[in-house]
């Protein structure tokens, strides 16, 4: 059966950029470190160009956690205490809301620090696949958050999008989607260029797309997905397991897709996608899973 | 009196003669440099006058999933995941039966007690945390994996008194069972407790604790205290301590939930000693001793019994220079001097 592929999030940096960024950190590093990471994204989007994945964006090589970023683009915010996320051996950076968070540095014009947000410009300036971490859990995750985090969070995120505009923009959440965070994203843009992503499950009623219609809704519970097809313009399908390293097969893939085809949603454009990072898996099998059906 | 025992949570940066070829030397090679660190670690636990000093920094081993997992058989390894910022360690993929293969820290354990007659502490990996950091494309089902992984540490827990008896040293073997993935699913308390249980089954004269760290779950983890088999509990607090000094609650925010560990304690059938972490192992901040002082008091206002107290770092320090970790170790001991007399007055 036929279907694109999409790539959400952070993908696993290789085993020469992790040496040269640990080189890097401790000032050993001979050359610049991003022209390494420039050539790796480039090697990264041709991998994916081969591979027919439609929807990737940037690998985030650049990120050390889905937070770490907003530190440099937004005012009102430091690096707080080292915390785990959730039930893996991976920890993130609490933000601390420390003032009014605003948006002070435009990604595009603010590249000095190389581990500022990474943007992928295919072609011109407009901006593919920007990657965002969801207001929701990042509320959820910061510490200090007074009565008005949240409209400034939200006031800041809107200005960020409406500077850059991005053709498509991925909040991924990681806890449940509901209805408050789905208004939320929704009253920063378009949402029709909006694709949102969580590993956890999708508690919106129905009701919902009534207000807006987002590009895509995907959650990791696949007692989800009636539920998200109705809700999304266009159909992605979860289907990559990033906490396993069994790679699919195309009976996988081509059962999964007849069983939606017949029960959900009646679509010859699926794309199947990811809803954890890609992150947690070594790079090597994150390669080989996205390149599981051969295509290239 | 009560004496106020300081101990050593686990691992040390090593010296770079030993990290940057750690994985290029041949056994031979690696053996005699991380022995080489080993003894320097020992020599500062002297010099700063720790009670306790572990296993002397870990410097026999490159990281806690990857030593024990590469000593059992079943686990293949794919490739470096990240676990924060630019740190990454290697993740094995369950594939099949897990069998211990041979001991994992008998060279390091005999290597220790030869060369110090101070108390020692041996840290293993525990069942649970083996479990959560494992890709597991073999058993049915996680509790199954981490009851394979208890078995195997079993094993481990029997060659390691095997050591300690010969060496004709008195008192009980300590291990020290690292969990600091233990609480990371709220509703897999269970799993946590048969597996932690499991592994140390049937094995008697040792004194078994647990380390947890990093955890937003401490009040569902001491829930499940009164079910562990253990003499006691080595947890972080320090990282969500504020500086301020003061053994009032607001200075001392991050020791409140001592309360939930006297209140696991009324309800167990056994005590366990709690191990309070007062140096933030995340951070260069050098504590002072009076801070650590007041951390000290503050827990033994909570607990009201120092013989429940036993002091070490909130973690191990491996993501600090060797110069800052003894600085924050000795001011350790500084402070739990300064705690002692406030104590016993």
């Amino acid at each position: 059966m036929k279907y694109d592929k999409a790539i959400f999030g952070i993908y696993p940096r290789s085993e020469s950029l992790r040496v040269n960024i640990g080189r890097h950190e401790r000032g050993k590093l001979e050359g610049s470190i991003r022209e390494i990471i420039a050539e790796e994204k480039k090697k990264f989007y041709d991998f994916t160009r081969k591979n027919n994945v439609r929807i990737g964006g940037d690998p985030l090589f650049n990120w050390h956690d889905i937070y770490r970023p907003l530190f440099s683009l937004f005012s009102g915010l430091e690096q707080g205490e080292l915390h785990r996320y959730k039930e893996t051996n991976t920890f993130y950076r609490k933000p601390k809301i420390t003032g009014t968070i605003e948006y002070v540095n435009d990604p595009l014009k603010h590249q000095k620090d190389e581990f500022a947000t990474p943007v992928y410009l295919p072609s011109g300036n407009r901006i593919e696949n920007f990657f965002m971490p969801s207001p929701k859990c990042f509320l959820a995750d910061a510490e200090n958050v007074k009565s008005n985090t949240r409209e400034s969070l939200l006031s800041a995120y809107r200005t960020l999008l409406d500077s850059v505009k991005p053709k498509t923009t991925v909040f991924y959440e990681h806890y449940d989607l509901d209805e408050s965070v789905m208004k939320d994203i929704a009253s920063l843009g378009d949402s029709s260029t909006f694709i949102v992503v969580t590993p956890e499950s999708n508690n919106v009623g129905k009701a919902f797309n009534k207000e807006n219609e987002f590009k895509g809704i995907v959650s990791g519970n696949r007692e989800d997905l009636e539920k998200n097809l109705l809700l999304s313009r266009e159909s992605f399908i979860p289907f990559w397991n990033c906490k396993k390293t069994s790679i699919e097969s195309k009976t996988q893939v081509n059962n999964l897709l007849d069983s939606i085809k017949s029960r959900h949603v009646d679509s010859n454009q699926f794309t199947i996608c990811n809803t954890d990072f890609f992150d947690f898996l070594p790079r090597d099998i994150a390669d080989r899973k996205v390149a599981f059906d051969g295509v290239a | 009196m009560v004496k106020l025992i300081t101990q050593e949570i686990g691992s040390l940066r090593k010296p770079e003669y030993l990290s940057t070829r750690f994985h290029k030397f041949s056994e031979t090679e690696r053996s005699e440099k991380a022995g080489r660190a080993a003894r320097e670690m020992i020599g500062r636990f002297h010099d700063i006058g720790i009670d306790n000093l572990g296993i002397a920094g870990e410097m026999f081993r490159w990281e806690m999933y990857e030593h024990l997992a590469k000593y059992i058989d079943g686990i293949k390894f794919y490739g470096h995941v990240r676990s924060f910022d630019n740190r990454y360690y290697l993740k094995g993929s369950v594939v099949s039966e897990l069998n211990l293969r041979e001991s994992p820290h008998s060279e390091e354990f005999e290597f220790v007690l030869n060369n110090t007659t101070k108390d020692v502490k041996v840290p293993i990996t525990g069942p649970y945390t083996m479990m959560d950091w494992s890709f597991n494309d073999h058993y049915e089902k996680r509790d199954e994996l981490a009851m394979a992984f208890a078995r195997a540490i079993n094993a481990e827990i029997r060659n390691l008194k095997k050591i300690w008896q010969r060496s004709g040293r008195s008192g009980p073997l300590q291990i020290q069972i690292d969990e600091p993935a233990g609480t990371t699913h709220k509703n897999e308390a269970h799993i946590l407790t048969d597996s932690v249980n499991e592994s140390i089954k049937g094995i008697s004269d040792c004194e078994f604790t647990i380390h947890v760290c990093y955890t937003s779950g401490y009040p569902e983890f001491f829930k499940s205290v009164p079910d562990l088999r253990l003499h006691g509990l080595n947890l972080e607090f320090a990282n969500r301590d504020s500086d301020a000094p003061g053994i009032d609650e607001n200075s001392r925010k991050g020791y409140v939930f001592l309360k939930n560990y006297v209140e696991a304690l009324e309800t167990s059938d056994h005590k366990m000693f709690m191990g309070l972490g007062v140096v933030d192992v995340h951070r260069d901040f050098i504590e002072p001793p009076e801070l650590i002082r007041d951390r000290i008091l503050f827990a033994n206002k909570i607990i009201e019994d120092p013989a429940l107290l036993r002091i070490n770092p909130d973690c191990g320090l491996r993501t600090r220079s060797i110069d800052t970790s003894f600085r924050k170790l000795g001011n350790m001991v500084a402070g739990t001097r300064l705690a002692q007399e406030v104590i016993s007055k």
